[in-house]
């Protein structure tokens, strides 16, 4: 039995969990991995909200899952910026430590 | 009359400026001579061409000649349309000359005279430095004062007024290196500027109420009696003193001539022009520049006329001059600072003679004392170039033998300045003198028939002057004696070395006596056998008509010639008894009476009058100081304290940029959830 309150906590703690690592992790690897359990959080969200209230015939029959689709995209997108990234500040700085990235520092 | 040879005058040494001041220093010191002395010598040839014609037009009687003029170009012309298209002159202000009997005359004696100078500094500056720089200064210099005399227009006269003044900076500062010589050529500068401020009001008065800065138009409009009338009206409301219109243009301009040719109370700057080379002091501060105020006196002579206060003023502020000068000048130990007191002193008679309406012997005396005080400065720096820069007298003394031609030479000069018949000086002093004794003891009618108004007071101011004719036989033959006779007081290894300069120095000095002892028989009077010739040439001497007052007229001339050379004689007798052989005796004499020392330390301190300007200056210090003050609190409180007030946001503002990502995450999470809050809970309406 499906039930979407459950799916909603779920999710929910996903993306907590998902805020924790962003806020509370150095690593920018491990960072990064937090922003696609923060985005997969809410796809998760997503499709179960179009499991439910998706009406067959009807328009945006299936917009859940067509929106889950293209955050993955984003989120591959971004994956590979956000990556690529990475590796040059690696190779600048030798470190991926985000407490020692504070040259905006005012 | 056009004559289009007139620019050529002032030309030609603005030409040798520019020839010496750009390319100088690479054309080598013999072609910088050469441009130098050639440049005023070409002028003073054009101004012996353009005093000729002038001689030959003014003794044709049959036509009414005004003078040789040039426009040259229209500097400053202002026009205004008027109702109907018809165009009317605001103003004009053209680069236009004008040459006369007086400026014709006046620029022979800065052509001649300063020829023979330009040609002294050739030896006495050789192997300056700056050779180059000097003579495009003093070439520069000649021409401005040409400018300043030959000018039709008031604004010219003032171009030419403002460069000399410049030129005069420069070259008392021409060994800047040391500060003491910058600071003499500041303060001369400044002081000159107080005089210049009256000059430029008095400009301004003639063109708002006479509405004409040229020379002959203001002074046709002087005796425009419907312009007289206007003007009498100025001074009506009682807000200027009761005076009028063209006692303010005559007084402001007197303020302009007192800086110029250092009067009481802006004299204090010449002394200290002694700082410059001495060829410069005998050009600008004896010869020329310092006389361009008895000059301007002289152009505008019957504006000057009509301002009978005017009239007063300058003849108690010239005579006050002569008089405290002389008594300075007794005092002096500096050779140079001896005559320098003495142009100001005889600069003082000048405006004693003009006050009592004796134009022509003011201007006489311009020329005559320019011969001799040259001469004695130039005679100054040929000892002073001989002693290697020493101008302490009392570290001279026994030269007549080692400079037999500079004694010479210097002695006629001295001669001539003391008033001795028949040199240069006798004539002019006693021609001076005779005016102040007309104005004392002279009738109404006499007074009348010389065309002067009765000056108040004349009988003190012309006791003052008579007085000071003795001092300076006194002072000079002081100088004299310090200098050339005596035992030598020359330091040991100086005294072997000593001797005639000669190359230009002794040959200009020998051409100068011949002036010193002969330009008194331009202006022989009347009752010498003369005519006039000086005075009547430049306009300013008209014959008077004595009629049966012959007699009396006569006896007055001999006894003010005879009590004018006494006084002179008198004046030599004591200073030789006093000095002559060695003999201190009023050295003595001073320090025995307590009046004596005091009278001494008054005038070897110039009785206190620059003290007295330094502490004036001083209050005007201690008031800009405390206007700064004033102003530098209301800047901190205002400017600063907003300054503060944006720096200190500033600082504690910049430490929300820690520059750690986590926390920018962290704000903007919040900054999420707040807007969700804000849309969930507060705009209720907005689904609807």
């Amino acid at each position: 039995m499906f039930s979407l309150s459950a799916a909603l906590y779920l999710s929910a703690i996903i993306f907590c969990i998902g805020i924790y690592g962003v806020l509370a992790r150095r690593n920018i690897l491990v960072v990064l991995m937090s922003l696609e359990l923060m985005l997969n959080a809410v796809n998760l969200a997503l499709v179960s909200f179009g499991r439910v209230y998706a009406q067959a015939g009807q328009p945006g029959e299936h917009a859940g899952q067509i929106f889950a689709l293209m955050v993955l995209a984003v989120a591959a997108a971004e994956a590979a910026i956000g990556l690529s990234l990475l590796l040059v500040i690696w190779r600048k700085w030798r470190t991926i430590d985000v407490r020692d990235l504070c040259r905006m520092n005012g | 009359m056009e004559n289009s040879n007139l620019i050529w005058i002032p030309l030609l040494p603005f030409l040798g400026f520019l020839l010496n001041g750009l390319l100088g220093k690479r054309l080598g010191p013999k072609f910088v001579a050469f441009v130098a002395a050639a440049a005023p010598i070409g002028a003073f040839l054009v101004a012996v061409g353009v005093w000729n014609t002038i001689r030959a037009h003014a003794g044709d009687h049959s036509e009414h000649f005004a003078g040789l003029t040039q426009h040259v170009f229209d500097w400053i012309h202002l026009t205004k349309t008027g109702a109907g298209g018809a165009t009317e002159t605001v103003f004009s202000a053209p680069f236009a000359l004008l040459a006369d009997g007086l400026s014709s005359v006046m620029c022979l004696v800065i052509t001649g005279i300063g020829s023979l100078i330009h040609l002294y500094s050739i030896t006495y500056m050789k192997g300056d430095r700056s050779f180059h720089r000097f003579f495009a200064y003093l070439n520069l210099f000649t021409a401005f004062m040409l400018i300043l005399v030959l000018a039709d227009n008031l604004l010219l006269l003032f171009v030419g007024w403002e460069g000399v003044g410049l030129c005069s900076y420069l070259l008392i500062g021409f060994w800047f290196e040391d500060a003491g010589n910058a600071k003499a050529g500041q303060k001369a500068f400044v002081v000159n500027r107080i005089g210049d401020f009256g000059v430029l009001l008095a400009m301004f008065l003639c063109h708002q109420y006479l509405g004409t800065i040229d020379t002959r138009e203001v002074l046709a409009a002087i005796s425009n009696a419907e312009v007289t009338t206007r003007m009498q009206g100025f001074g009506t409301d009682g807000l200027f003193w009761g005076l009028n219109c063209i006692d303010w243009i005559a007084l402001l301009l007197f303020l302009g001539a007192t800086g110029k040719s250092a009067q009481i109370p802006l004299y204090v700057w010449l002394p200290d022009a002694m700082a410059g080379p001495t060829p410069v002091s005998a050009l600008i501060h004896a010869a020329t520049m310092v006389t361009s105020g008895i000059y301007l006196c002289c152009r505008l002579m019957p504006l000057f006329q009509e301002s009978h206060t005017t009239m007063a003023i300058i003849a108690g502020v010239g005579a006050c001059t002569a008089l405290v000068a002389a008594l300075i000048a007794m005092s002096q130990n500096d050779i140079k600072k001896v005559l320098a007191y003495s142009t100001v002193s005889q600069l003082g008679y000048m405006f004693f003679a003009i006050g009592m309406g004796f134009f022509a012997a003011a201007f006489f005396h311009v020329v005559t004392h320019a011969f001799f005080k040259a001469l004695l400065f130039l005679g100054s720096g040929s000892v002073i170039h001989a002693m290697h820069h020493e101008q302490d007298m009392r570290r001279m003394g026994g030269l007549r033998k080692q400079l037999p031609w500079t004694y010479r030479t210097y002695l006629i000069g001295t001669l001539a300045i003391a008033g001795v018949p028949p040199l240069a000086g006798f004539f002019s002093k006693d021609e001076i003198l005779f005016g102040g004794y007309l104005q004392t003891f002279g009738s109404p009618e006499l007074l009348e028939a010389y065309h002067v108004h009765h000056v108040p007071a004349a009988g003190l101011f012309w006791g003052m002057t008579v007085l000071t004719a003795g001092l300076t036989a006194f002072y000079m033959f002081r100088s004299v004696a310090m200098t050339f006779w005596g035992e030598s007081r020359v330091e040991e290894k100086l005294r072997g070395h000593v001797h005639e300069p000669w190359g230009w120095i002794t040959p200009v000095l020998l051409a100068l006596t011949v002036g010193a002892a002969l330009a008194g028989f331009l202006n022989v009077p009347h009752f010498l056998g003369g005519h006039s010739v000086l005075g009547h040439f430049t306009g300013l001497h008209h014959a008077p008509e004595v009629g049966d007052m012959k007699g009396t007229l006569k006896s007055m001339e001999w006894t003010s010639l005879v009590l004018s050379v006494l006084v002179g004689l008198l004046g030599i007798g004591s200073a030789i008894f006093l000095y002559g052989k060695g003999r201190p005796v009023l050295a003595s004499l001073v320090e025995k009476s307590p009046v004596g020392r005091r009278l001494q330390s008054a005038s070897s301190n110039l009785f206190w009058v620059d003290d007295f300007y330094l502490l004036l200056v001083g209050v005007l210090n201690g008031i800009a100081a405390g206007c700064q003050m004033l102003i530098e609190v209301i800047i901190q409180t205002l400017v600063d304290g907003t300054a503060y007030l944006t720096r200190g946001t500033g600082n504690w503002a910049r430490r929300i940029q820690t520059g750690f990502i986590p926390s920018y995450l962290l704000t903007f999470g919040l900054g999420v959830l707040v807007l969700v809050f804000f849309l969930l809970f507060l705009v209720k309406d907005a689904g609807s």
